[in-house]
This record gives structure tokens, C-alpha cells and sequence, in this order.
């Protein structure tokens, strides 16, 4: 019945399974592929193999790595005394695009959601513990999102954390900078405001 | 009224329940629309309250207003505003083989999110379900603040949505604990956002109830021939009868400290036993509980009562007169009250209102300023007349 051979289909299928691709795009993709010369679809396949293959956690911070140890880590001029804590990798390169922050990262993979099943042991939170223990960290800067299940994992790291009698912060999640504060929504307004700190 | 109105000239819509395709041109003062049962009165309400809520307030999931067998529903709706006109483009579609809904939002052609269209278009509505509210159950009660907020107060709506994610996390955890599943650790830190968003959303509610109370109890004077008093107050817990603070940070100071007296409780049933999803309204006359006392005529005056202050209010607090989308509620009340209610609303004399009926030129409106009359069959809609008044006032409109 349908216009397009199965082939075609199937890779739309699987390109719809992509975040923001709607099957629109998903088709358009797929004709794509079907219109480029077949060394760049050879590329295209091999390197999504090689990426799935050689890409792992990082040994220490969970980032993503080539090796044992991420770019960040293995970096000698970040300051190993400081510890950034987000919820995935993503958060790293959006902070990384700052330049702001010179220490080390620990990825979560994840925040604390009981809807899915998702405790503190199947984050990386003993990890961190152990981690902080271990090696002399000073400060440990809370960046997980601003959402519920954000707030409530910085809520437990508070806890889990106060023991060790270091520095622990929260990331002031203010507006974004050049923001139009009419299309931030009203929680962050109004969370920008009650974070806000004297200059 | 002195306040600006608010008005929707047109409507069109695209695989909206039963309108395939359909552009409907509103009467700027009374539309009456008649027509049999299921050819989509109903619906044409629906979808201009839709569109100012940005979602349907009668759908019980938000797939029920797409037509069947089609991929998307397309609400367009220019409304006329004081400022500035303004045209709400709302898109709701299926995902792949999944319930949930993706919902785009334009205005003016821009894309913009949902909640820069809460409010811009005021609605009041009327449902016949809401005649129940007053012995129903508290949800309904709840349900009938939580509308007027959502469109009055940005914030409200933004910490209602915080609110419902929260009660869910929470529940989950407090159920998995009790299961013997999961650790109570995490709980410290859902309660804090609990308590956050609760006792905002309880204090946005009892100040509304608060500036509900005194109009209500004037338009029921108005409405009916009885003297009784009416009381409206808002409950925290059901039964407590404990009044809520109005102030955010009281509020939630108060929740927490229910929240620590209850937390054995808590975890022997999995479930948050306090918040604003277990508030009431209550409803007096005299004093006396009309959930108990009320007589069906009472229950109806009170309702009425409860929107007339609805729309004062919201006039009051926006400076424009809302849209009125009141669904087939004038056909029990005797030609005198029905007069009496829509002279109370404003409606047809500088207030946009959408009125279905069952009975075809039946309601004898034509004192009511400008009426349109349009017939609904099979979700298509014909315009059968209009009253001199509004041919004369159709140049300005």
C-alpha cells in the first residue's frame, strides 16, 4: 500500500526515533541518504559505529571519554579541588561554553525521579560521596536543574554531603544572560529574584 | 461596566471534535446557537475555551478533541482586545503511537509559549456540570478556582503545573517506601518542593475565594428572591475547616509543619495527606453548609451567584469584560431569571457571550442588545439571524 519502498521507511523509522525529529523530518532525512553518493552514507554509518564503540564514561566524573579519563579530567590545570555536580554530560558543555569554571565535574547521570524508578543508588551519588572523601575537594557546586526532580536531588546531595564538612553550594539558576525576560517563564523570574545576591 | 471587552470575532477549526473544517464569524454581543443534541454546540465553546486556556477544560485527555482518524486539531481565533488584536493559532497533535499530545501555540504567526496566551483572552464558563458543584466533590470545587487563577495570575499557573509534578514524584516515593522498594532519603527533598509550590498555589486560592466571597454574595441577593447569606471560604485539608493563610510563605510555613505532624501517616498509607489537592471551598447559606442544606433552586442560584462574581472579578483584575461560554444553563431558568442573569452579566451590551440551547428561538433575548443567531447542524454552522440592533452596529464591529 504504501507510496515508498520498505528500505526507506525503515531508516525514517529510525531517524524518527531521534529527539526533535518528527516524521516529516525523519523522511526527509531518509531521502536525503537516498540522494547522497554512498561513500558519505559509508561515512555517516562507520561513524556512528565508531562512536558507539569507542565512547565511554569516564572513569572518574562519568563525562564522556575516549579513554579512562575525559578531556576534563585529564586536563593538569583544572583545579581538582573543586567539583561541579550535573545531571548529564550535556550540562558539561553548556557550562564548559562559559569558560566560568576551572575545577573538575562529577556527571550523575541522571536525577532523583520515583515516577521512573530512579533512586540515589542508581545515580552516581556514592561515587561522588566516595570521591569527596577520597581526594582533598574544597567546594562542591550543586548544577543540577532547576525542576522538581533537580531541586529534590540538590536537596539529598545537601544532605548526603554535610557530613564531610566542606563548602557546598547551589547554582544560582538565574535568567540567562540577554534573555528577554518575557519569554522566561514566571518561576524563573521569580527564583531569579529570591537567588539573587548583593553586588 | 466601564471596563473594555474583550471579544472573539472569529473562530475556525480544523479537526476539532466534529468540525472538519468550519469558519464561524461571532456576533460581538449575544450569540445564540441552537441545535439538536451531539451536532457541536458544545464544541464550539470548547474550542474558544480551548484556545484562551491553551487547553480544554472539559477533555479528559487532551487527544478527546481531535477528530477521529485525524492527526491534528487547529483552533484559529481572532479576538478583539482593547490593546490590540491578537490571533491565538493553536495546533494539537497525536504523537506516534502514544496518548500524549504535543500542543503548538502561535500568535500572530509567532510561535510563543502557552503562557503567553493565559489570559489574554478571558473566558468565563459555564458548563451543566457545574450546577453539581455544590454537592459534588471538592475536586469540582478546586477545579472552579484553579481556571479563574490559571488565566488571572501567571505565576499560579506556572506553580500549579510545579505542583501536580511534585505530588506525583512524591506519591511515587512515599508508595515505594511503603513497598519496601526505595529509601526514604529522598523524601526531605520532594516535601521542600511540595511545600514551595503548595502553599503558593493555597494562598492564590484563598485570596481569590476571599474576593469571590463578597460579590457572590451580592449577585445571589440579585438572583434570587431568598435572603440568604452566602459564605464562601476556603477549607486547607477538607474537613479541618482551617482557613488558609493568604500570604505564600504562611502558607507553606503552615503546610510543612502538617506535613511533620503527619509524616508516620504518611508512610503507612504512601500517599501526601496534605496540600492544596485535599483544599475544599465551602459553601454556606446562613452559616449553614449548603451541601447539606441547599434545595436544587439554592444549588443553582448559588452556582450563578459564584459566576457573576467570577466575571466581576475578573473585569476587576484584567480591566476587560471576559468572553461568557455559557452552555445550555439558561434553558431551566424561567423567562424573568434568565433575564435578570444576563442583564447581571453585561451580556449583549458590551459583553461578548456564547449561549447554546436546545430550544430553537425559544429564549426571547431580544431585549438583550445585539444577538446573533446561528444554528448548528452536524458541525457545520449557518448564521439564521440577527437582531436590527446588531445590523445597525455591524459597521463598528
Amino acid at each position: 500500500m504504501s507510496l515508498v519502498p520498505g528500505a526507506v521507511e525503515r531508516l525514517a523509522a529510525e531517524f524518527g526515533r531521534l529527539p526533535g525529529i518528527g516524521p516529516k523530518t525523519a523522511q526527509r532525512l531518509s531521502f536525503h541518504c537516498l540522494r547522497a553518493p554512498r561513500e558519505n552514507i559509508a561515512r555517516l554509518s562507520a561513524a556512528l559505529i565508531e562512536m558507539r564503540d569507542l565512547v565511554r564514561p569516564c572513569t572518574r566524573c562519568f563525562f564522556i571519554a575516549e579513554g579512562e579519563l575525559c578531556a576534563v579530567c585529564s586536563n593538569p590545570r583544572r583545579d581538582p579541588n573543586l567539583l561541579c555536580v550535573v545531571e548529564d554530560a550535556l550540562d558539561v558543555l553548556a557550562i564548559e561554553r562559559s569558560g566560568e569554571f576551572t575545577g573538575l565535574y562529577h556527571v550523575l547521570e541522571g536525577a532523583i525521579s520515583p515516577i521512573d524508578g530512579v533512586g540515589p543508588e542508581q545515580l552516581r551519588i556514592a561515587e561522588l560521596v566516595e570521591r569527596v572523601r577520597a581526594n582533598d575537594v574544597r567546594e562542591v557546586i550543586i548544577a543540577t536543574d532547576p525542576d522538581v526532580e533537580g531541586e529534590a536531588t540538590a536537596f539529598y546531595l545537601g544532605e548526603r554531603l554535610a557530613p564531610l564538612e566542606i563548602t557546598v553550594t547551589r547554582l544560582a539558576h538565574g535568567l540567562p544572560a540577554g534573555a528577554d525576560l518575557e519569554y522566561a517563564d514566571e518561576l524563573t523570574v521569580a527564583r531569579a529574584f529570591s537567588g539573587r545576591r548583593a553586588l | 461596566m466601564t471596563e473594555a471587552a474583550c471579544r472573539v470575532d472569529r473562530l475556525r477549526l480544523f479537526a476539532f471534535r466534529n468540525y472538519a473544517a468550519e469558519t464561524i464569524e461571532l456576533g460581538p454581543g449575544l450569540n445564540v446557537i441552537a441545535g439538536r443534541n451531539a451536532q457541536g454546540k458544545t464544541n464550539l465553546l470548547e474550542a474558544v475555551a480551548t484556545a484562551a486556556l491553551t487547553r480544554s477544560p472539559r477533555a479528559a485527555t487532551a487527544a478527546d478533541v481531535i477528530s477521529w482518524g485525524q492527526a491534528a486539531a487547529h483552533i484559529e481565533a481572532a479576538i478583539h482586545r482593547p490593546a490590540a488584536p491578537v490571533t491565538i493559532d493553536l495546533r494539537l497533535h497525536r504523537s506516534d503511537g502514544s496518548e500524549r499530545v504535543g500542543r503548538s501555540i502561535s500568535l500572530d504567526g509567532r510561535p510563543r509559549p502557552a503562557r503567553s496566551v493565559l489570559g489574554l483572552c478571558p473566558v468565563v464558563l459555564f458548563w451543566p456540570e457545574d450546577l453539581l458543584v455544590v454537592k459534588g466533590a471538592p475536586e469540582a470545587r478546586r477545579r472552579l478556582c484553579d481556571v479563574v487563577l490559571a488565566q488571572l495570575e501567571p505565576r499560579t499557573a506556572a506553580e500549579m503545573v510545579r505542583f501536580r509534578r511534585v505530588l506525583e514524584q512524591r506519591n511515587a516515593l512515599l508508595r515505594r517506601v511503603r513497598a519496601g522498594e526505595a529509601s526514604a532519603a529522598p523524601l526531605a527533598g520532594f516535601t521542600e518542593e511540595l511545600v514551595r509550590a503548595g502553599g503558593w498555589v493555597r494562598a492564590a486560592r484563598a485570596r481569590l475565594v476571599a474576593a469571590l466571597q463578597p460579590l457572590a454574595a451580592e449577585g445571589l441577593d440579585v438572583l434570587s428572591d431568598g435572603s440568604e447569606r452566602l459564605g464562601l471560604a476556603y477549607a486547607v485539608d477538607g474537613e479541618s475547616g482551617e482557613t488558609a493563610a493568604t500570604d505564600p510563605e504562611a502558607a507553606s510555613e503552615a503546610l510543612a509543619q502538617t506535613l511533620r505532624r503527619r509524616a508516620g501517616d504518611e508512610l503507612a498509607r504512601g500517599a501526601t495527606l496534605a496540600g492544596p489537592h485535599r483544599d475544599d471551598v465551602v459553601i454556606t447559606l446562613d452559616g449553614r453548609p449548603a451541601r447539606a442544606a441547599a434545595s436544587q433552586g439554592q444549588q443553582r442560584s448559588i452556582v450563578l451567584a459564584w459566576k457573576l462574581a467570577e466575571v466581576r472579578h475578573v473585569a476587576a483584575a484584567t480591566g476587560t469584560t471576559p468572553v461568557l461560554l455559557l452552555d445550555d444553563v439558561l434553558s431551566e431558568l424561567d423567562g424573568e431569571r434568565r433575564r435578570r442573569l444576563l442583564d447581571e452579566l453585561g451580556a449583549g451590551r458590551g459583553t461578548q457571550a456564547l449561549l447554546t440551547t436546545s430550544a430553537a428561538g425559544g429564549l426571547d433575548l431580544e431585549r438583550h442588545g445585539e444577538v446573533r443567531h446561528m444554528s448548528v447542524e452536524a458541525g457545520r454552522v449557518s448564521v439564521t439571524g440577527e437582531t436590527p440592533a446588531a445590523l445597525a452596529g455591524a459597521a463598528g464591529a
